[in-house]
């Protein structure tokens, strides 16, 4: 089974990180980068950083492939198939 | 001129809505809700995105930020960058148990769940109450727009035709109108919001560099969040958000947009381009600050974003951003209302009255639609309130359901005693934080304390009692419709 972790740790811990842990260091005025100050250079900085994280996530992500797709497809018809004998079951036994 | 624009606009958003019933399978509740899960990648985008950015986004941003600094510049970003940061992994998930309970509601998902019609209406009741102030907020935002852009276009006839027009798109076609046309109306206001940034930058001496110094030296406090008194803002931004980056997903609205989606896939691929739609943010920072650099006496602290336009932009442009700002609104209004009427219609009288058919529950939508359009307005003309508090009023509430929904995913010891408990004393804390403290203790947000209080009192009363079989059954039917990742 291939691992879900590095997408975890790319697509949610990196900008969690980047945004709430750092705030003490990004909320300055000084230095000036392009014209900003720092905190909104950083924080329009990780909006592209953000994206770029989930895209990274997105192509190392388990669940993302061809195959998994037509498996999650056939596993959720499956299930609701089941569910659906088993409300039928109950309600012809009188239950709700 | 800026009239003709304006009155162009709108006239084109009703084409699209009609041109948008072609190829609708019919007038059942799925469709009229949820076009039966039938969009793509491409219109799941635009819907979600086309609710989330509200005219509270194009005035109530650069406003807050021209009365309060940074504090809000700080949390709007980022509590919606980091929503999707969550989305990508919770989504699919909530598409999921949907797609098991067959839902077009949060009250569909959490009712199903917990196997109860008593928490199926207390989630709806919950939800329609706090979408109140949502599109009270809407109607707030065309006030301003309307107000100081005077483009010969009354607030009273405006609020009519804007009315008038939200129902229209969910008479034509449920919610596939709204979702075309919000391609339309994300397209203008972009655009908008990228005109009038960059012409603030244009007309600064030393462009967006001499925006940010000249606040940097005469308002410095304009452009951080101050770190003394430490409670007053660094706790108070982090707590908000927090807790309104959990809630994100339970706008009603939000929630209703996921379970249009056709698969799981298309949800995670989304999350990557949600950030980069955020690209308006920057622009309307720069325009905020050229306002607190520039324009230091306004008059009313939303009006930053349109005075910067009407200094600089000409006539025509004006109307660009008027009807921008306008059809923001009312599709927002739309997509609102008709989420409240699918609530009250499915969640609320479907229980009440279990026999009734699909099609004259599909009827009672737009009835409620209508009604809550109305009152919504008069909410608006009678208790205008400033933008960024009402928004996070609604979101202090409807973010109570969060709770419910991730207990819903993994916690089998969870009841509906439990969680229909932790939701109402989530409000109430609500209600008593909001109105009996000046402050909240400790500086945290109260929608933050709220949510403690909730996740303490659901998880007592649902040790308290037992889960019935049938909760259980569920649960498992949830993990077992989970896909496996073992296929290579």
């Amino acid at each position: 089974m291939k691992s879900r972790v590095p997408t975890f740790i790319i697509g949610f811990c990196i900008p969690m990180a980047a945004i709430l842990l750092c705030f003490p260091i990004y909320n300055r005025i000084e230095p000036f980068v392009f014209g900003l100050s720092f905190n909104y250079f950083w924080i329009f900085s990780w909006l592209f950083l953000t994206s770029f994280c989930l895209f990274i996530a997105y192509k190392l992500d388990p669940y993302n492939t061809p195959e998994n797709d037509a498996a999650a497809k056939e596993i959720l018809k499956k299930v609701k198939e089941e569910n659906a004998a088993v409300m039928a079951q109950a309600s012809k036994g009188g239950g709700k | 001129m800026a009239l003709v624009i304006f009155i162009a606009i709108l006239a084109l958003s009703v084409v699209i809505a009609i041109l948008s019933k072609k190829g609708a399978i019919g007038s059942s509740m799925d469709d009229v809700m949820t076009a039966s899960g039938s969009f793509g990648a491409f219109l799941i985008f635009f819907v979600s995105v086309g609710e989330i950015y509200s005219i509270g986004t194009m005035i109530g941003t650069p406003g807050s930020i021209y009365a309060k600094g940074a504090t809000y510049g700080v949390w709007f970003i980022c509590y919606i960058l980091l929503a999707y940061v969550i989305g990508y992994f919770m989504n699919p998930a909530i598409w999921r148990m949907g797609q098991l309970a067959k839902a077009v509601s949060i009250g569909d998902v959490i009712g199903w769940r917990y196997n109860s019609k008593g928490l199926q209406v207390i989630v709806a009741l919950v939800a329609i109450f706090f979408l109140t102030p949502w599109i009270q907020n809407q109607y707030a935002g065309m006030a301003i727009l309307f107000e100081y852009l005077n483009i010969g276009v009354i607030f009273y006839a405006a609020v009519l035709i804007s009315s008038a027009l939200a129902f229209l798109y969910i008479a034509i076609a449920g919610i596939r109108a709204p979702a075309w046309v919000s391609v339309l109306k994300d397209v203008l206001l972009i655009t908008a919001i990228v005109v009038v940034g960059v012409a603030a930058a244009v007309n600064m001496p030393g462009g967006v560099s001499g925006i940010f110094h000249t606040v940097a030296e005469n308002n410095p406090e304009m452009l951080v969040i101050p770190t003394k008194p430490i409670t007053a803002h660094v706790t108070y931004t982090m707590s908000t958000i927090l807790f309104q980056m959990l809630g994100f997903y339970m706008l009603p609205i939000s929630f209703q947009a996921l379970l249009t989606s056709k698969n799981e896939h298309n949800l995670r691929r989304n999350s990557i381009f949600m950030p980069l739609y955020m690209i308006m943010f920057p622009f309307l920072v720069v325009a905020a600050y050229y306002a607190v650099a520039t324009i230091p006496s306004l008059e009313k602290a939303d009006y930053a974003l349109l005075s910067v336009a009407v200094n600089t932009l000409p006539e025509w442009v004006i109307g660009l951003v008027a009807g921008g700002g306008a059809l923001t609104a009312i599709l927002v209004m739309s997509i609102s209302a008709l989420c409240v009427g699918g609530l009250f219609s499915k969640n609320i009288l479907g229980v009440i009255r279990p026999d009734m058919t699909q099609k004259s529950m599909a009827s009672w939508v737009r009835i409620v639609t209508a009604v809550f359009l109305i009152f919504g307005m008069l909410a608006a003309l009678y208790f205008p309130a400033m933008m960024a508090n009402v928004v996070s009023l609604a979101y202090s509430g409807l973010a109570q359901t969060f709770v419910a929904v991730i207990f819903g995913f993994f916690w089998k010891r969870a009841t509906k005693w439990g969680i229909g408990a932790g939701i109402i004393s989530g409000v109430i804390a609500v209600a008593i934080i909001k109105n009996a403290m000046a402050i909240p203790p400790l500086g945290m947000a109260f929608g933050f304390w709220a949510m403690i209080v909730n996740v303490i009192v659901t998880v007592i009363v649902s040790l308290l009692t037992k889960p019935d079989e049938e909760t259980i059954r569920r649960l498992e039917l949830f993990k077992a419709a989970k896909p496996v990742k073992s296929i290579k």
